[in-house]
């Protein structure tokens, strides 16, 4: 079967606390309607083959591809004979198709390949979650991240896409100037810097939240995943977590168990790791980034990749 | 049992080898002492109550966290509770954890705060402060943790173990090495109370048990490091178990790299690696010391074919790997025989003492074993192996 996605790329503007409003490009879920970071969260059953229709709103050709999946990207080069993209472009004003087939469940992400230097710092990715054969939405029983027997059963699911902004980095791109160099002042989950990730998702330019709320000795689920340039170093304050896949590699099988606890974790740029836990007794747990130096919103604490696991 | 710890939050001074002396924030177990950087270790036996009472003599608030523990209470006058974020009156958070408040602040709280835990595993652990910890903890606010296996007894070799007999972590000799960074900019800004720009953090120093190169290779204890208290020097005889413990307290990540041995990793923030009877553990001659995180090793160093029954290896070591300098000094003994002293260049001063062998052990992103750009510096120490017999306790942590 195939699932057809629409997305149109697009200039647009995030808040981050005790910034101005900063110029970003992202991908929408419809033709009205504000660009999002992370770009819409893509969710098919693993086997289909999903086909996303792209319509670059930009003044720049932009691409798609797809890390860790099963997709073979066509690499570009100028008249020249230079290397100008991982994939076939989207030029200014067009439309184009990317095709794969979803062969193995997971958490992915989808990105530019052209000029990502610039392209994913401006915010064109997002992230694709991939569900195991006998996933039911409407079942929890059915609820596993990668299938029975993958020991990845779980109750809450939350989906944490890290990054980082430079926003003098964005102003100059988004006036056609070449940036001076990278050097972030903003640090994401989901988009969002803290305390914007406690809020609820909403409909905005940056709609995904990234508090996790969970009753006592539910089972939780988190999927991190970077798509920013830093590693980040992830800690759960106070809660036993199990690491049980890596690039949506799960670490169970029937046979053999390599999951492991940790109580932070590097997680490097373009990785992911799925690490459960249950959730504990009653009270808020901070989840932040043990790069201390990330969190904050430009020279104030607290802010940046910060979070709460609250369980009421 | 219980075991009652009190720090004193306070600051000081470190040194480093180009004669400079830094402002640091850190502890200190005993009242009236300037702060010693990292904190005072604190070896605790798995089931034990740990409760520690810290004394806030800083200019603002402070708490510690205890990453890798659960259900760590705090107690500030009120009784004892969850540790948990404190966020103000309008729903700012303003502590990873609950904290203790600074002598002066006007309507302060307490000025002293009492965190309760039972150390539930055994392994390696930070901790650290969790306030205003992107300043507090690059500044000197964090130590290690030891918890002992709850069947620990150094007397009965089955049961000298990190993680507990037949765990496969038996040792001889055990070394703590917990490494960070310093950005001078940083601790002049809090000294001075001047501005300080994180995007522009920049270390020039990278320390191993608070000291940087050569310092790190000076025993425990040296006056002239007064504040700096643990060395970082790794020293066995052959075919002994060293056990080796990182701890990343840093905000960077630091791959520490050990020449002419592959250790074994056995456990990561505290936790054995194993699941039932699946060994994770896994050999590096590398290891990427995440920041906020451990790493336990165990290895033996076999000497290239040594063995008790073959005191010369039948293969002799890499001079490389020896320490043999070129600026008119070396570790190198003169003779390739563990145990021998042989003949030195006229004009080479030989730092051997009885023909030990000396592998470099350092982080192997060079520009962090420096000491403000000077090679040699920052993030080296060296292993040395003896010959049998001849070492005494060294590598007892008590």
């Amino acid at each position: 079967m195939t699932v057809n996605y629409n997305l149109w790329a697009k200039t647009g503007s995030i808040s981050l606390p005790g910034a101005g409003p900063v110029p970003f490009w992202g991908f929408a879920p419809a033709t009205e309607g504000p660009a999002r970071l992370p770009g819409p969260l893509l969710e098919v059953p693993q086997g289909e083959n999903v086909e996303i229709s792209l319509t670059n709103d930009l003044a720049s050709g932009i691409s798609l591809v797809f890390p860790g999946q099963d997709f073979v990207p066509q690499p570009v080069k100028n008249p020249a004979g230079t290397f100008v993209s991982y994939n076939p472009e989207t030029a200014s004003g067009g439309t184009l198709t990317y095709s794969l087939t979803v062969s193995r469940p997971g958490i992915f992400l989808y990105e530019s390949g052209t000029a990502p230097e610039k392209q994913i710092q401006m915010g064109l990715y997002g992230a694709m979650v991939v569900r195991p054969p006998g996933f039911d939405p409407g079942n929890p029983a059915t609820w596993t991240a990668y299938g029975s027997g993958s020991g990845t059963d779980f109750d809450i699911e939350k989906i944490m896409v890290l990054s980082e902004v430079d926003t003098a980095m964005h102003q100059a791109l988004a006036s056609g100037d070449e940036p001076a160099g990278y050097k972030p002042d903003y640090f994401l989950i989901n988009g969002r810097s803290f305390p914007d990730t406690l809020n609820p998702d909403d409909s905005g330019p940056q709609p995904y939240g990234a508090k996790v709320t969970a009753a006592p000795g539910q089972r939780v689920l988190l999927r991190i995943i970077n798509a920013g340039f830093m590693n980040h170093n992830i800690r759960l304050q106070d809660i036993d977590a199990r690491v049980v896949a890596g690039d949506s590699r799960p670490l169970i099988t029937p046979v053999l168990d390599k999951s492991y606890l940790k109580h932070t974790l590097t997680i490097g740029s373009g990785q992911s790791y799925d690490i459960l836990f249950t959730a504990p007794t009653p009270g808020k747990y901070v989840l932040y980034d043990r790069n201390l130096n990330c969190c904050v919103n430009g020279n104030n604490f607290p802010g940046g990749i910060m979070t709460l696991v609250e369980v009421p | 049992m219980t075991v009652n710890i009190e720090l004193w939050a306070t600051d000081g001074y470190m040194s480093t080898p180009d004669g400079n002396s830094i402002y640091i924030w850190g502890f200190t177990d005993t009242a009236g002492k300037k702060a010693q950087l990292p904190g005072p270790r604190i070896v605790v036996t798995q089931g034990d109550v740990v409760s520690i009472t810290v004394h806030n003599l800083l200019p603002e608030a402070t708490s510690l966290l205890f990453p890798g523990q659960s259900g760590v209470l705090a107690d500030n006058g009120t009784g004892p509770h969850l540790a948990e974020p404190q966020f103000d009156g309008t729903g700012n958070l303003v502590s990873l954890t609950d904290f203790a408040d600074y002598p002066g602040n006007p309507g302060a709280n307490p000025t002293s705060i009492r965190y309760i835990f039972t150390a539930g595993n055994p392994g390696t652990y930070l901790y650290e402060s969790g306030t205003n910890p992107h300043k507090q903890v690059p500044m000197g606010l964090y130590g290690a943790i030891i918890v002992r296996p709850a069947d620990y007894d150094p007397a009965v070799p089955s049961r000298k173990t990190a993680y507990g007999e037949n765990t496969g972590t038996e040792f001889d000799r055990e070394y703590l090495i917990v490494v960070s960074e310093i950005d001078p900019v940083l601790h002049s800004a809090v000294e001075k109370g001047t501005d300080y720009n994180i995007r522009e953090f920049k270390p020039r120093y990278w320390t191993m048990n608070g000291r940087c190169a050569p310092d790190t290779m000076f025993a425990d204890g040296m006056g002239c490091l007064s504040n700096q208290p643990y060395g970082a020097m790794i020293m066995a005889e052959p075919g002994e178990k060293i056990l080796i413990r990182y701890a990343g307290a840093g905000i960077e990540n630091h791959p520490l790299h050990l020449h002419g041995n592959h250790t074994r990793v056995v456990a990561e923030d505290g936790r054995l690696l194993k699941n039932g009877t699946t060994d994770l553990s896994y050999k590096r001659f590398t290891i990427l010391t995440g920041s906020g995180q451990t790493y336990d090793q165990i290895f033996s160093w076999s000497g290239l074919g040594y063995s008790q029954a073959n005191p010369i290896p039948t293969t002799l070591p890499n001079l490389r790997n020896l320490g043999v300098g070129d600026a008119g000094w070396t570790l190198w003994s003169g003779s390739p025989y563990l145990g021998e002293k042989g003949d030195i260049p006229v004009g080479v001063t030989s730092f051997n003492e009885m023909g030990e062998y000396y592998f470099m052990l350092h982080s192997h992103e060079e520009m962090q074993i420096t000491n403000w750009g000077e090679f040699p510096g920052g993030l080296m120490t060296m292993l040395a192996i003896f010959p049998a017999g001849s070492l005494g306790n060294v590598g007892t942590i008590e």
